[in-house]
């Protein structure tokens, strides 16, 4: 390990050389492509703003880069999987991403769509790549200006302690467009998608949708629970529909509906599941002046969950069907005052009411086992000064969360059913443009999470109660640096610090069956580096490589096995390749290199499971054809995990090795 | 564990450092940020753009500026550079010859306002991509122009002129700019 990362290191250093020539001239904003021309970002103050003025570090994921890795398989994740300070497993296709965010678990990133909270683990599985103008990647602290996602499911609240990723939906559509990809690969996979788009300059639309289906491959490790007998049918579904329309002069309205359903069976005879996920975002935005810009978002999140249970490894019939059914709705009201030239005070509200029932059925009869609700409320006030130079940034949250239980494991609990939290938060930042061309930040901000119905009360299968369980505080800071040495080169340094005070860790306790505990550990720290490189050299050829190196630790006192143990589902390094390269008759190569050190799925040094190290090489090729009466083609290859390395994951899953995809794109 | 520590100091004391040593660039053009954002903007757009004529064998591509602003100097300064394969050619024009001036994209100062129809009538049939910093160009029957939206430069595109001088512009450009009709 201490060989690749020096060579990581070697690397890095080697590009940071080349990126000094003393005599560079700096045509900088001619360099820059259209999109970086166009570019602002949203996330920080809830309205448009130069990313020089947001005291976070930003990565902006355009449309092109979306399209280039979400070809077929169309999750969201894969997006992400490049980028420094996070790790994200794919697990299946039809399970739950799982991963982890500054050092920390895989709950401590907010996901917005386009403002309002989704789920990090399956929301990316279900949405379109093709819905996105940009994804905008916030890394530090930020837990003033949005909430929790009151999730019940996967891991529990998911906070914005280390980071927001908020996938940015298309406006301001300019004309007609219309895409169609059919395409195929591995495990039989086969697959189409649609999008339609057209506009005006008062209203645009946009819709579409696709298929999906597959003999998906042996995803479980040897031996492992997931006992896989035969290829694992995996069908998808999915339609989306989305608009916007203008009134009088600074007025909006926005809607955005999505349906996903995917469905098939887990490689045995009753192990069948069919889930159906809905996401709807409706916005009004009203520039009521020059100064003054209010915005309304409401929003509903629907997650269907319906699986088959069997005896194994006593037999394979089926013992119970388990059902999870999950409605949360956010809503956000804010308002911004600009000030002192671009400065910005930003206030408002935003509250979740989350349902969130879990049955078993047998031979048709449903049996509820937790019937839970929820609901949060936060006033939040953030101002962003910008003084020539300076950029502070500093605000509150006053927050406040309640949990009632009306059935816990079937029955209606003893004593006061309703858990109710309150915290005030806050987040300060600054960031320092020494010129256009270097920056340094520095950013800080707490965070609390409640622990959920499913970690406190358990389910029927998969998670073990734990009633003894607290909520968590925490706190997280960082400081870095962006430099853009000449007009092709950027680099970045990103140093960070997260605490959690009784942390919710999940352990795994066992492996066969599948079966988790939340727990509290205790303090658990995490120490971390982001190194990052990004060269454009021309329009034809562009590099990136990044370094995250993390230290953690969780202290325990109370219990020797969990004391000094790392963070589960935190690997000590990963570190990221990729370069694209546009060759003569409009093809291009992008190879990607993934690295991801060692981690483990539990806090228990007696119990857990060391993962890692592996390396993972991906080849994406795609041909453009000139345009032809008015018609735009091409085709894509996918070579993934060319070396085909079969290492396991958590929960007894394997990355399934080399696969291949290719597919043809029409646009007209 | 130590070697690693002392790597990782290493790097990140080097980014530093360079940092600390680093000058600050200067802006080539001399031009006011906007003014150069904007005659960017005309280089992209350029790369998006097919003519009739199929400017893209021709081995050059011409601006005429026709006028003058801070934007039609920086464009004058730009001359001799590359877009794509193709070197870039930029002149002044005078009104009387801008249909027959043999250009690919005629930029439009601000110094014109006042004769801004007269022109537009002289190229109508003409396959020139009009471009212009004059408020509300696009809406006035200019082919391109540009708006403030927060603080960024916004490009406006008027799809009907477009396509009444036979430009074909890419979908990508479409994406960014904001249509009129």
């Amino acid at each position: 390990m201490k060989r690749l990362t020096s060579k990581i290191i070697a690397f890095m250093s080697a590009a940071l050389l080349s990126a000094t020539p003393l005599n560079a001239s700096s045509p900088s904003v001619f360099e820059l492509s259209l999109d970086e021309l166009a570019r602002v970002v949203v996330t920080d103050t809830k309205v448009a703003q130069s990313p020089d003025s947001v005291t976070q570090k930003v990565e902006i994921l355009d449309a092109e880069e979306i399209n280039r890795h979400t070809s077929l398989k169309r999750n969201l994740s894969e997006l992400l999987i490049y980028k420094s300070g996070l790790f994200v497993n794919a697990l299946s296709r039809n399970d739950a991403n799982w991963g982890s965010f500054g050092g920390l678990g895989p709950k401590y990133n907010g996901y917005l769509l386009d403002g309002l909270p989704i789920d990090c683990f399956v929301d990316t599985m279900s949405l379109d790549p093709w819905i996105l103008e940009r994804v905008e990647l916030y890394k530090g602290p930020a837990s003033v200006m949005y909430s929790n996602y009151l999730s019940m499911d996967f891991s529990g609240n998911q906070t914005p302690l280390t980071g927001i990723t908020n996938f940015v939906l298309k406006d301001g559509i300019a004309g007609p467009l219309t895409r169609v990809r059919l395409g195929g690969g591995s495990y039989r996979t086969e697959g189409g998608k649609f999008y339609h788009q057209n506009g005006n300059p008062r209203f645009n639309y946009f819709i579409g949708g696709g298929v999906e289906n597959s003999d998906y491959a042996d995803y479980g490790a040897p031996g492992s629970w997931l006992n896989i007998l035969r290829a694992p049918s995996y069908v998808k579904r999915s339609a989306y529909a989305g608009a916007s329309r203008k009134f009088g002069a600074g007025q909006k309205f926005s809607l955005f509906a999505n349906r996903t359903v995917h469905a098939g069976d887990a490689g045995r005879p009753n192990r069948d599941y069919d889930h159906g996920y809905d996401v709807l975002n409706l916005t009004y935005a009203n520039q009521i002046s020059e100064k003054i810009n209010l915005q309304l978002k409401g929003g509903y999140r629907g997650y269907d969950r319906y699986w088959g249970e069997d005896n194994f490894p006593a037999d394979l019939g089926l013992r119970n069907h388990s059902v999870v059914k999950q409605k949360i709705m956010p809503f956000d009201f804010s308002i911004n005052y600009r000030h002192k030239g671009e400065s910005l005070l930003t206030l408002g509200m935003d509250s979740q009411f989350a349902a969130y029932k879990n049955f078993s059925e047998v031979n048709g009869l449903r049996t509820v086992d937790v019937d839970a609700a929820s609901v949060s409320r936060g006033f939040f006030l953030q101002e962003k000064l910008i003084l020539g130079k300076w950029i502070l940034r500093g605000g509150g949250r006053l927050n406040r969360a309640s949990h009632s239980y009306a059935l816990i494991n079937g029955a209606m609990p003893a004593g006061d059913s309703t858990k109710t939290w309150s915290r005030a938060l806050w987040s300060f930042g600054a960031r320092y443009n020494k010129s256009q061309n270097l920056a340094f930040y520095a950013n800080a901000g707490t965070s609390f999470v409640a622990p959920a119905a499913k970690q406190i009360w358990g389910t029927a299968s998969g998670q073990i109660a734990n009633p003894g369980i607290r909520e968590e505080n925490g706190a997280g800071y960082d400081f870095g640096m962006e430099w853009r040495p000449d007009s092709k080169l950027t680099l970045g340094a990103r140093a960070l610090v997260n605490e959690l005070d009784n942390a919710i860790i999940d352990n795994v306790v066992s492996r066969n069956p599948s079966r988790t505990q939340s727990v509290n550990s205790g303090k658990a720290r995490s120490y971390g580096l982001e190194l990052m490189a990004e060269r454009k050299e021309s329009e034809r050829l562009r590099w990136f490589a990044n370094l995250t190196r993390i230290s953690s630790k969780v202290e325990n006192p109370l219990n020797a096995d969990h004391d000094g143990t790392n963070i589960p589902f935190v690997p000590d390094y990963a570190a990221n390749a990729g370069l694209k390269i546009l060759l003569t008759g409009e093809v291009t190569l992008s190879p990607y290199v993934h690295v991801a050190g060692n981690y483990y799925d539990s806090t228990s040094r007696s119990g857990r499971t060391r993962f890692g190290p592996y390396q993972i090489i991906n080849l994406k090729i795609q041909k453009e054809f000139p345009e032809k009466n008015g018609y735009e083609s091409g085709f894509f290859i996918d070579l993934n995990n060319i070396t085909d390395k079969r290492y396991e994951m958590p929960w007894q899953f394997q990355e399934t090795g080399f696969n291949a995809y290719i597919g043809v794109e029409a646009r007209f | 564990m130590k070697i690693m520590k002392t790597a990782f100091l290493t790097v990140l004391s080097f980014f530093i450092m360079a940092a600390c040593i680093r000058q600050c660039l200067a802006q080539p053009t001399g031009g006011s940020l906007e003014s150069d954002v904007k005659a960017a903007y005309i280089l992209n757009i350029m790369k998006f753009v097919d003519w009739r004529d199929g400017a893209e064998a021709g081995g050059k591509l011409k601006i005429g500026v026709l006028g003058s602003d801070s934007v039609g100097e920086v464009l004058e300064k730009l001359k001799n550079n590359k877009i794509g394969e193709r070197i870039l050619v930029v002149e002044k024009v005078e009104e009387s010859g801008i249909a027959s001036c043999g250009c690919h994209l005629l930029y439009i100062g601000k110094s014109e306002k006042d004769r801004l129809d007269d022109i537009l009538k002289k190229l109508k049939g003409s396959s020139i991509l009009t471009v212009s910093d004059l408020p509300d160009f696009a809406r006035k029957g200019g082919i391109a122009g540009f708006a403030i939206e927060n603080d960024r430069v916004k490009i406006e595109i008027n799809i009907n002129e477009s396509k009444r001088a036979g430009l074909k512009i890419g979908a990508k450009l479409l994406e960014v700019a904001r249509l009129i009709k």
